[in-house]
């Protein structure tokens, strides 16, 4: 997370989360007060409250649950979800908490659910299938940009294999921007557990990836 | 990732603490000067923030630009029907019934009274049910203004006291051809439409034309699924076709 919100307890934490994601990144940098006061608007029956809301977060939350779930149309789909039960939590919305953590909580509990169905967990999908983009096209000083792509796609699918709470622990502290106590919210674990699962976490990943030798 | 060396033990997960800022000061002093002094634990927090630059590659999904418009209708129609319609999809077995399809005018002429009947449910609420204004989505002229009712809602109108299921095709634009299961209709809708008896909507329900028909009410007369009681009359007008 870039410094998101200003008030991140992290102070300087991820200047570039995750080497510098771009699009939907950039929307998680945004001040808290904003979502705060866009719930209690929607609480008091400004329902174009909801849209701002979606507008700011839909982005972040699909590409959180889309590396959750590793299927974009299921993640789409999760993403209605969570805000339709946002819409309906509304006035069980405490403003105290921020809303970001409570739509990751809502939205991690979804993908949990939706991994733990038989038919999700007996899919096996190759990167093509995960959507990856072809590596084509390339076109002059895009060496670069396709080595990118490659090692985006390996990640992707070394993310995909690792166990559901580290790969949502990570996703949040490493891309979304998460702080410690935050994740811990969002998957109702402690903040030791928290750091636990990040480490094994990207420990995993580094010997997936080559980083580092097994 | 080999053994870990005694002297590293301490400062092994601190790694990945010191990448997410999570130290204070003096534990991040600490961690940073075994790094410095510690060839071992320098390369492994190199790899493990090569971590984060590779997940910073991984391609990042766009917000598809009819998403907030699939959700006003998710929320108009306040079921999470996709996702009964992927499991109903995916697990098998499922009832399904299968009927010879009627006439093409029948069957227009019934999705469109059929639709009406579900945006006049909508619409008007059942006896008793105060209104209530949903959400605005700005990118969805089609439903403006759905209903999240304390009440019954079409949803909840829709939900078959028994699994008595029946699995339908049903292409909704964009989207690709899909299984939609939809539920037998209850009486209920029958007690607003006393002309439209829930076998005649059951059957119905079989014709692609029911979701489709109530899609095209609302985008083709940008009346949102609930808004413009003249037109929705005008279809009951029609009345069910004769021999339903």
């Amino acid at each position: 997370m870039t410094e998101r919100d200003g008030e991140s307890p992290r102070g300087e934490r991820n200047p570039t989360p995750a080497g510098g994601l771009k699009g939907p990144a950039e929307a998680t940098v945004r001040a808290p007060d904003e979502d705060v006061q866009l719930m209690r608007a929607l609480r008091a029956g400004d329902t174009t409250a909801f849209d701002a809301l979606f507008r700011r977060w839909s982005g972040p939350l699909l590409r959180y649950l889309e590396r959750m779930v590793r299927d974009p149309a299921v993640a789409e789909e999760l993403v209605q979800e969570a805000f339709i039960r946002v819409y309906k939590a509304r006035d069980r919305y405490r403003p105290e908490a921020r809303f970001s953590t409570w739509l990751y909580r809502i939205g991690t509990n979804l993908a949990l659910n939706e991994l733990r169905r038989p038919r999700h967990r007996s899919v096996h999908r190759s990167a093509d299938e995960e959507g990856a983009p072809p590596l084509v096209d390339v076109g002059p000083g895009t060496e670069e940009v396709v080595d990118a792509r490659r090692r985006g796609v390996a990640a992707r699918a070394a993310l995909g294999e690792l166990p559901e709470k580290q790969r949502a622990a990570l996703c949040l502290a490493a891309v979304e921007g998460l702080s410690y106590a935050e994740v811990a919210e969002a998957l109702d674990v402690t903040e030791k557990a928290v750091k636990s699962l990040v480490h094994r976490a990207r420990s995993a990943l580094a010997q997936r990836l080559g980083r580092e030798e097994a | 990732m080999s053994k870990i060396p005694a002297d590293c033990l301490p400062f092994e997960e601190d790694l990945s603490a010191l990448i997410d800022a999570e130290l204070d000061e003096w534990r991040e002093a600490e961690v940073r000067a075994h790094v410095e002094a510690c060839p071992r634990c320098a390369g492994r927090l190199e790899a493990l923030s090569d971590v984060d630059r590779a997940l910073g590659e991984v391609p990042v999904p766009e917000v598809p630009a009819d998403l907030s418009r699939r959700l006003a209708a998710r929320l108009a129609s306040d079921a999470p029907v996709a996702l009964r319609r992927r499991q109903l999809a995916s697990d098998a077995p499922v009832a399904r019934r299968r009927r010879q399809p009627a006439p093409r005018g029948l069957r227009v002429a019934g999705a469109l009274a059929a639709a009406a009947a579900v945006a006049l449910v909508v619409l008007l609420g059942l006896p008793g049910e105060p209104p209530e204004r949903g959400p605005q989505l700005a990118r969805a002229p089609a439903v403006t203004e759905p209903r999240i009712a304390p009440e019954p809602t079409v949803a909840e109108l829709e939900v078959a006291p028994e699994p008595a299921a029946v699995e339908l095709e049903v292409a909704r634009a964009p989207a690709v051809t899909e299984r939609v299961a939809v539920d037998p209709v209850p009486e209920r809708i029958a007690e607003v439409m006393p002309e439209l008896s829930p076998a005649f909507v059951d059957q119905e329900l079989e014709d692609v034309a029911l979701l489709l028909a109530v899609d095209e009410l609302a985008d083709s007369h940008d009346l949102g699924l609930v808004a413009n009681l003249e037109f929705v009359e005008m279809l009951v007008d029609l009345g069910p076709p004769e021999g339903a």
